[in-house]
């Protein structure tokens, strides 16, 4: 197992680390008729791209809009870069970098003119940064922000986010509606910042890009974590399970602890599991049940653990498992990670 | 074609888009209906007239304020939220959207009117003034209407912003204005456009420039929702090659970052510099054409019609205000605007820094522009009326100062309230007349100070200030409501302050003493209708002095005065007598009726004229002492009569002015042949009379009861005493004395009149020999009267009637009127019922000795 990732059963009694970048703990926010977080907790160190998996209205928003300020938690307590939103959100908001998915640009100014003034609210060498970044994205600097097409507003955006070279980059489905090319250059710039120590905190629901670049991932639903923690040890220890059964009706045997059934469909003799921590004794152990006449097991992608997390909620599935062991987790860095 | 069902939707979403402007304009109509209610609420009989005008205005201003806020609403809010864009997506020809709209605009427009006219002609009949117009005039009006309507669509259609075309719509709306202006001074059109006998010059013009409005409308319109030109938008644009090409930072200097502080103040200007523009020139336009009323007034120059000249302050006073107000609204609303401001909220730009920025611009602005406003105006009050009424006109000036920055940070303040920059822009004038005519309210009649009015007056840029940071993040939670609406409160409720305090600080009347007092009232014991003694045509002081000068002639001045002509005191006497007689003729003819005080010349020439007599008969030398007797007796029946009525009276200025004739009778019995003098009988109903203290205790209280009762602030009236010149009322905040009054000065005045009138009950109530020092010198420092008139000084018998054989202040007229009930159980009192009780004893005796005498006989 890597110690790149660490994911912790309780953290509630954990001081943040030191060089945590996010720090959340048991983060509530209600609105009239809606609970949208209900008791988060979350560490986020620095050098790794944070993913973060939710279906609408999971409550990756609202956490985000928690990170930098815009929002007032019911309960709980989180940090930025060590500093309090509540208490020093504009601080937070000068040393983040945040692109949310339909950027406020002022239209009636040219590409240049945005960058020149935003500027003026942050050190020297933002212009500088600011012009080398729009000319990578061959993005032109005498265009007025109306004119532009949806993916050039889009890199005025990071690269706007970029410019003050922040030590958090937060990105909320900031590449909903490019095209495949614009989202590719996008997640590159991502792990440009990455391999320069900085940490990146990517909302999305596009579950095929955060598979390329994200280094953890965490998926919210109903304003809680389902799963969290490092996303290759998490594609290692999650199984798709096939049992074929002999008699349709017969009941299935629970599977053997560690093994945690994330979702299940059962059509005619067939079992289909998502299973988290089912080891090769687990896996024979269940083979040798009676009526089980084949068991198959390969891993499964995020988007299937994804699935399973979203649907799998509300099925009563504490028959065949223990329950899910954790709605929390640490999440650290590892140095020397590969991506594909 | 357009299937009906597709048609009945877009009718349904057009209507339900504009109706909450149609029901707003009524709801803020009503609400400044209720301001001036509020602040006429002082003048009395014409409050219902005020109200009635009033209300007859806004009626007739209703239609035309949704015609205003007609395109904004439903084209200019359309593109702003960009669901114009998914409107022309749906398979609806253009033609059919633009007219839907404006025939939804055009139904809502005549609905109004349908109520509108109406209810303006039943205001009409309670109004001070008429309908503003002959048939004609009503015709144009609806016209206008209606043009400002279909302009305001066209222009909507055409701008991109709608407060742009919101601004647009001020020199199309003063177009027709002008334009009926050069043809009355065109000659070839001057004798058409002259005729009043029948004009149809105005309603003509009108309805072509609706035709012209028309046509714009449906090509501006078609324009915006057909296929865009090929040389708009994208290709107009410099290609990407000639972007990369051209060193456009270079030219326009924007190499170089510059502070944050500077950002903002570039980015607010260069944003709204269209709104910053059209503001300025509005104001820079009302400046000028103050200066055209000014030479039309002066004769010089052109000949500009009397409607132009009347109509002009209107239009002026219009640009102002809305210049004044939009720019209040353009310092939020610019960044409001597809929520641009959330570029700089994400960027964790101060919001202090950006509230000083947008301030920074619009309100300097503003300040210059009403300089040259005020310069205008002042020019012309100096030329017009001279440097003395500059003096004023400065002093307006300064006033008036106060209400154009309220104005200002009223609309601001609206602007950081509603999110959609059309509304704020169609409400913020209407709140700021609102704010306007409430700090009027408080000045002139809550009579709040003027530090109080000044925090009021800051109180929405604090506002706005303090929600500022959950402004520009959106988080429009409780914390911003609550600043918003604590804020709300603190405005209106402020001022309200002192005026809750006076009432609550300031002793009133005590519910005892109402509750006896209300008792009192309800015996039923009260009718007042006084009669008015009168001398006749000419003043007795004047026909003697007449007589006097024809008599002697140039014999007046130095030496021995010459001896009275026999003939000219002779027909004075007879004067006299006639007088008399005429007196006692109006107090026969008046029945039982009370006297009223503006009767004390009338008792003063029958106490002249009573001791005139009496000294004649004392003087042995006197050859018709038995005439100067009967006079006397007369006289002083009349005097007695009086005193009897005036007792009848509900007003407590007639009890005091019977309690001076009363000491004045009292000294005359004290006379040593009193009793032969005026009679026995006389004598001893009279002097029972004057020592009947119960009799006089009734009346006083009846009167301390319904003066109370009666009282009425707005006439000044306690119980027949002004009292405005006494020292009840107080000058409160700015305003010295505001000619329909003060509340605050009402309510004080009513607590500490109340408070008297419990001092006045009590002694009242005393019997004669009660201690009421206590009660006098609070009566004496309310009524803002010297303790001295009351006895409560070192000579304390000067005043207050101790010994009325020895009280030398006896005159009516010498007597200091603000003194109320200072001769109330004073020793003239104690004195009159020893003396009656020693008459009444005498006169037992006397009965004794008659009864005894036959039997001794």
């Amino acid at each position: 197992m890597s110690d790149r990732c660490q994911p912790i059963v309780n953290t509630t009694t954990d001081r943040p680390p030191a060089d945590a970048v996010i720090s959340i703990h048991d983060l509530c926010v209600s609105f009239p008729g809606c609970d949208a977080l209900r008791g988060v907790d979350l560490q986020v160190g620095s050098g790794m791209v944070f993913a973060l998996l939710g279906e609408n209205g999971a409550g990756k928003t609202t956490l985000i809009r928690c990170l930098t300020g815009f929002q007032q938690p019911s309960s709980g307590n989180c940090t930025v870069l060590g500093l309090d939103p509540a208490r020093d959100s504009l601080a937070i908001r000068r040393r983040v970098g945040y692109v949310s998915d339909a950027p406020a640009l002022y239209d009636w100014m040219r590409v240049g003119e945005i960058g020149w003034f935003a500027a003026g609210f942050y050190e020297l060498g933002f212009l500088e940064r600011y012009r080398d970044l729009v000319g990578h994205y061959q993005v032109p600097e005498a265009r007025k922000i109306k004119h532009l097409s949806k993916g050039q507003r889009a890199k005025v955006a990071l690269a706007l986010a970029l410019a003050h070279d922040p030590e958090l980059l937060i990105l909320d489905e900031p590449t909903s509606g490019l095209d495949p090319l614009v989202r590719r250059e996008f997640l590159e710039s991502m792990l440009d910042r990455v391999a320069t120590g900085r940490a990146v905190l990517l909302s999305s629901h596009q579950i095929s890009e955060v598979e390329r670049v994200a280094d953890s991932v965490a998926i919210l639903h109903q304003g809680r974590f389902r799963i969290s923690g490092n996303l290759q040890e998490l594609r290692a220890d999650t199984q798709e399970v096939l049992v074929s059964q002999d008699d349709p009706l017969a009941a299935l045997p629970p599977l053997p602890p560690p093994a945690v059934v994330l979702s299940y469909q059962g059509e005619g003799r067939q079992r289909r599991f998502i299973v988290r921590g089912l080891d090769q004794a687990g896996a024979q152990s269940l083979r040798s049940q009676p009526g089980v006449t084949e068991v198959k097991t390969r891993n499964a992608n995020l988007e299937e653990l994804f699935a399973a997390c979203v649907r799998g909620t509300g099925q009563n599935l504490h028959h065949l498992s223990s329950p899910l062991p954790s709605s929390s987790s640490r999440v650290q860095p590892q140095s020397g990670s590969k991506r594909s | 074609m357009i299937n009906q069902p597709s048609l009945r939707r877009l009718w349904w979403k057009e209507l339900r888009q504009l109706l909450p402007l149609a029901l707003m304009i009524p709801m803020l109509m009503l609400l400044l209906l209720g301001i001036v209610a509020l602040t006429s609420i002082n003048q009395g009989n014409r409050w219902g007239q005020t109200i009635a005008s009033f209300f007859m205005g806004l009626c007739l201003g209703m239609p035309c304020l949704f015609s205003v806020g007609f395109g904004g609403v439903a084209i200019g809010q359309e593109k702003e939220t960009r669901t114009l864009g998914w409107l022309r997506s749906l398979p609806l020809a253009p033609a059919t959207v633009i007219w839907v709209k404006l025939a939804a605009g055009l139904a809502i427009l005549v609905a109004m009117w349908i109520i509108a006219i109406p209810l303006s002609l039943v205001a009409s009949r309670g109004a001070t003034t008429e309908m503003p117009w002959n048939d004609r005039g009503l015709a144009t009006w609806i016209i206008y209407s209606i043009y400002i309507l279909v302009i305001g669509a066209a222009l909507a259609w055409y701008c991109k912003s709608a407060v742009v075309s919101l601004l647009a719509l001020v020199p199309a709306a003063i177009v027709p204005l002008f334009t009926w202006e050069w043809a009355r001074q065109w000659q070839p059109l001057a004798a058409f456009a002259s005729d009043d006998r029948w004009n149809p010059w105005q309603p003509g013009t009108l309805a072509a420039f609706v035709v012209i409005a028309f046509g714009l409308q449906w090509r501006w319109g078609r324009r915006e929702l057909g296929q865009a030109a090929a040389s708009a938008g994208w290709p107009g644009d410099p290609s990407v090659a000639g972007d990369s090409a051209r060193p456009w930072d270079v030219q326009a200097g924007y190499s170089l970052p510059q502070t944050a502080t500077a950002s903002l103040l570039w980015q607010f200007a260069k944003q709204n510099r269209s709104v910053l523009a059209g503001c300025s020139g509005m104001l820079l336009l009302a400046s000028a054409l103050v200066l055209v009323i000014a030479r039309g007034a002066g004769g010089g120059g052109a000949s500009w019609s009397a409607m132009f000249i009347d109509g002009l302050p209107v239009l002026i006073g219009a640009l102002v205000w809305l210049a004044t107000c939009w720019l209040g609204v353009v310092v939020f609303q610019g960044d409001a605007n597809q929520q641009r401001i959330r570029f700089l909220a994400d960027r964790g730009v101060s919001p202090r820094l950006t509230w000083w920025a947008r301030h920074a611009i619009a309100l300097p602005l503003l300040t210059v522009l009403w300089f040259v406003f005020g310069g205008a105006l002042a020019s012309v009050t100096v030329s017009h009326a001279g440097r003395g009424a500059a003096d004023d006109g400065w002093l307006a000036v300064l006033l008036w100062g106060a209400a154009p920055l309220l104005a200002y940070l009223a609309s601001q303040w609206t602007a950081q309230v509603l999110r959609t920059p059309i509304l704020a822009a169609i409400v913020g004038p209407l709140a700021a007349v609102l704010a306007v005519s409430y700090m009027g309210f408080a000045a002139f009649l809550l009579q709040a100070p003027a530090a109080l009015l000044v925090v009021c007056l800051l109180l929405p840029l604090v506002i706005t200030y303090l929600a500022m940071p959950a402004w520009m993040d959106r988080r429009f939670g409780r914390g911003y409501w609550g600043i918003q609406w604590g804020g709300f409160c603190l405005f209106f409720g402020l001022p309200a302050i002192p005026l809750l305090l006076t009432w609550m600080l300031t002793p009133g009347i005590s519910r005892e003493v109402e509750r006896q007092m209300s008792r009192w009232d309800r015996s039923g014991n009260v009718n007042y209708s006084p009669v008015e003694l009168a001398l006749g045509s000419r003043p007795v002081t004047e026909m003697i002095l007449e007589s006097l000068e024809q008599a002697w002639g140039d014999q007046l001045g130095d030496g021995p005065a010459p001896e009275p002509p026999t003939k000219t005191w002779d027909d004075l006497q007879a004067h006299h007598e006639q007088t008399v007689q005429a007196l006692a003729q109006q107090l026969r003819r008046s029945g039982t009726h009370p006297v009223h005080a503006s009767s004390w010349r009338a008792i003063e020439f029958l106490k002249s004229y009573a001791q005139l007599s009496r000294l004649s008969i004392s003087d042995p030398t006197a050859a018709v002492a038995a005439e100067d007797l009967r006079r006397y007796r007369d006289a002083i029946a009349l005097l007695s009569t009086i005193a009897q009525r005036m007792r009848g009276s509900v007003r407590l200025v007639e009890q005091d002015l019977a309690d001076r004739l009363e000491i004045w009778l009292l000294a005359e019995m004290l006379q040593p042949q009193a009793r032969q003098t005026v009679g026995g009988e006389r004598y001893a109903k009279l002097v029972a009379s004057l020592g009947d203290w119960q009799s006089r205790k009734q009346a006083r209280q009846t009167a301390v009861a319904e003066s109370w009762r009666s009282f009425d602030h707005r006439q000044s009236d306690f119980g027949g005493y002004d009292k405005d010149k006494l020292g009840l009322d107080q000058t409160y905040g700015i305003v010295g004395r505001s000619p329909a009054g003060g509340l605050r000065t009402d309510v004080r005045s009513k607590r500490m009149l109340g408070a008297t009138v419990n001092d006045l009950w009590a002694l009242a109530e005393a019997d004669p020999h009660s201690d009421v020092r206590d009660s006098l010198q609070r009566i004496a420092a309310a009524w803002g009267t010297a303790p001295a008139y009351y006895g409560l000084a070192d000579n304390p018998a000067y005043f207050r009637c101790e010994d009325a054989s020895v009280f030398t202040c006896q005159r009516i007229d010498s007597w200091h009127g603000g003194a109320i009930a200072s001769q109330w159980n004073a020793g003239w009192e104690r004195q009159a019922a020893v003396l009656a009780e020693a008459a009444s004893a005498m006169k037992a005796d006397l009965k004794q000795d008659l009864e005894v005498s036959p039997a001794k006989d």
